[in-house]
């Protein structure tokens, strides 16, 4: 065991748990789901960026670029990118919205509940998959370095991150996320100035192999195009990105959290690809792919190893915080409340808290599950849930909010359609029963499109007063400056 | 290919840091902005 690294995570988990209870006196309803809006740009740009950068990113995309170079650019990077523009367009009519979760909005913009309780119903099974895989990532980094049992370390990382975000919300996960957001980039730096320190300028020269585009998960143009869909989808439809226009403390605040935590994680994403170049060089063609950037850390040891290992636990509870945290609220607020719209502020508070830690549970059984038995199907299973999500929210979220011609007719099928042919397309194609020429991504959008279309044109839609207000007049935006 | 790749990102990196720039300008937005009383219009009709 190494008591070293064991000591630095102790004195990390101790600090997030300080916060987390300190955010329990903000004890309300909507301190609990949306942070009183009052996030300043700050955390709001802290919160953003970390939640974005995941164990995926510090870990896989390092790995990705050291085995397949330009080819990270076409797979993930380029449509993230496209994804951040897109949020910025709708963040400023998101914030004046003045919403508690995202699904809500289908009722706010349409009436009726029933797209409302599927958006957050998918929302929530997708999230309980997402928790379920990035607790696993984490608890294998954290049983790797430390030398602990791997099921004890996915109990640890789930407890601490379980307990801030039951007790103070969004207002811990806010300021946690500030404070691993600020380790985050202090690690993936450190790496990156000590791969400067050891290889000079030529850690910019490119090895010839890893010059191509057209290579790993893009060998051809079609797939290139796919990609770019899927990670645009992922990250312009991400409930966790949307939600947090709701949190920040103006519509200016909405946009440049994600202006500036775009450009700050397209900092760490330069650092991140010239680190995969330098991979090669560094721990050699038998250590690339995944186990690449922790072996970098282990083999420098010291401060670094330290900041790697502590950067990527922050990177794993960041985002399982913000994931585990949507499921409370989203369960809660548009699931149970629509089937009780009785309830009350403050008894929606305690269940929001109790569905968190139920479902907290829940996903770090199903890990420990996954870690005994190494049964590979979740993974599967998260690839189409993820999928699903971006099918089933992107369109009519975006032409919902952007357009007054979408009828509720035409949102649902374009959700419902959207859902099920990615899932259909996405299945079959995972199980062998089919090989489909294309990518499961255009079934899903193009349904879900053919749906947003043909069901506004046969149902026609017919906005109110308050509908035209609230989103598509100049007086709903006077009203959202103050 | 690799660095026309990483240029092509860092252009589309700058972008939204430029859109919330210009829409915030358009629309007098500021960071400074009192955020609105409570609405009077519900989240579920």
């Amino acid at each position: 065991m190494n008591l070293g690294y064991l000591a630095v995570i102790v004195v990390y988990f101790i600090l997030v748990l300080a916060i987390g209870v300190w955010g329990a006196k903000k004890a309300s309803y909507d301190s609990y789901t949306v942070a009183d809006r009052d996030v300043s740009l700050p955390l709001s740009v802290g919160t953003f960026f970390a939640t974005y950068i995941s164990s995926a990113t510090v870990i896989g995309f390092v790995g990705y670029t050291s085995l397949s170079g330009a080819s990270i650019f076409p797979t993930y990077f380029w449509g993230f990118a496209l994804g951040w523009f897109a949020l910025t367009l709708i963040a400023g009519r998101m914030r004046r919205l003045r919403l508690r979760s995202v699904p809500s909005l289908f009722e706010a913009r349409f009436g009726g509940s029933t797209l409302r309780v599927f958006s957050a119903l998918v929302t929530v099974v997708a999230f309980c998959f997402s928790v379920m895989t990035q607790l696993v990532a984490g608890s294998l980094v954290l049983s790797t370095v430390i030398g602990i049992d791997q099921t004890l370390s996915a109990i640890l990382l789930a407890i601490v991150l379980i307990i801030y975000t039951v007790l103070g919300g969004l207002v811990s996960v806010v300021r946690t996320d500030f404070i691993q957001g600020c380790l985050i980039l202090l690690a993936v730096t450190a790496a990156f100035t000590v791969a400067l320190f050891q290889n000079g300028i030529s850690a910019f020269s490119v090895p010839q192999n890893l010059q191509p585009m057209l290579q790993g998960s893009t060998p051809t143009t079609a797939d290139v195009i796919a990609l770019i869909l899927v990670a645009f989808g992922g990250v312009a439809a991400q409930p966790y990105y949307l939600h947090r226009f709701f949190s920040a403390r103006n519509v200016a605040t909405a946009r440049q959290m994600i202006g500036l935590g775009g450009l700050l994680a397209g900092a760490v994403y330069f650092m991140i690809a010239v680190l995969g170049i330098v991979m090669p060089r560094a721990v050699g063609s038998e250590n690339l792919g995944d186990s690449a950037i922790i072996q970098f850390g282990l083999q420098n040891g010291g401060l670094l190893g330290s900041l790697i290992v502590v950067g990527i636990i922050c990177a794993v509870q960041s985002t399982v915080d913000s994931a585990l945290h949507l499921v409370g609220v989203n369960f809660t607020n548009d699931v149970i409340g629509v089937a009780k719209p009785s309830m009350t502020d403050p008894a929606k508070h305690t269940t929001a808290r109790l569905v968190t830690a139920v479902f907290g549970v829940l996903c770090t059984t199903g890990a420990i599950v996954f870690i005994v038995s190494e049964a590979g199907f979740i993974t599967i299973l998260l690839n189409i849930w993820l999928g699903t999500l971006s099918s089933a929210l992107l369109i009519p979220l975006y032409s919902s909010i952007l357009f007054k011609w979408v009828s509720r007719l035409g949102a649902t099928l374009s959700s419902v359609g959207g859902f099920f042919a990615y899932f259909i397309a996405m299945g079959l194609t995972e199980l062998g029963v089919v090989e489909l020429p294309f990518h499961p991504i255009y079934f899903g959008l193009g349904v879900s499109l053919a749906g947003l279309i043909i069901g506004s044109l046969v149902s026609r839609a017919d906005p109110d007063d308050d509908v035209m207000i609230r989103f598509f007049s100049k007086e709903g935006l006077s009203l959202a400056q103050g | 290919m690799f660095w026309a790749g990483m240029a092509i990102f860092i252009v589309l990196a700058v972008l939204p840091l430029a859109t919330a720039a210009i829409l915030n300008a358009k629309d007098g937005a500021s960071l400074t902005d009192r955020d609105l009383p409570p609405s009077p219009i519900r989240e579920g009709r």
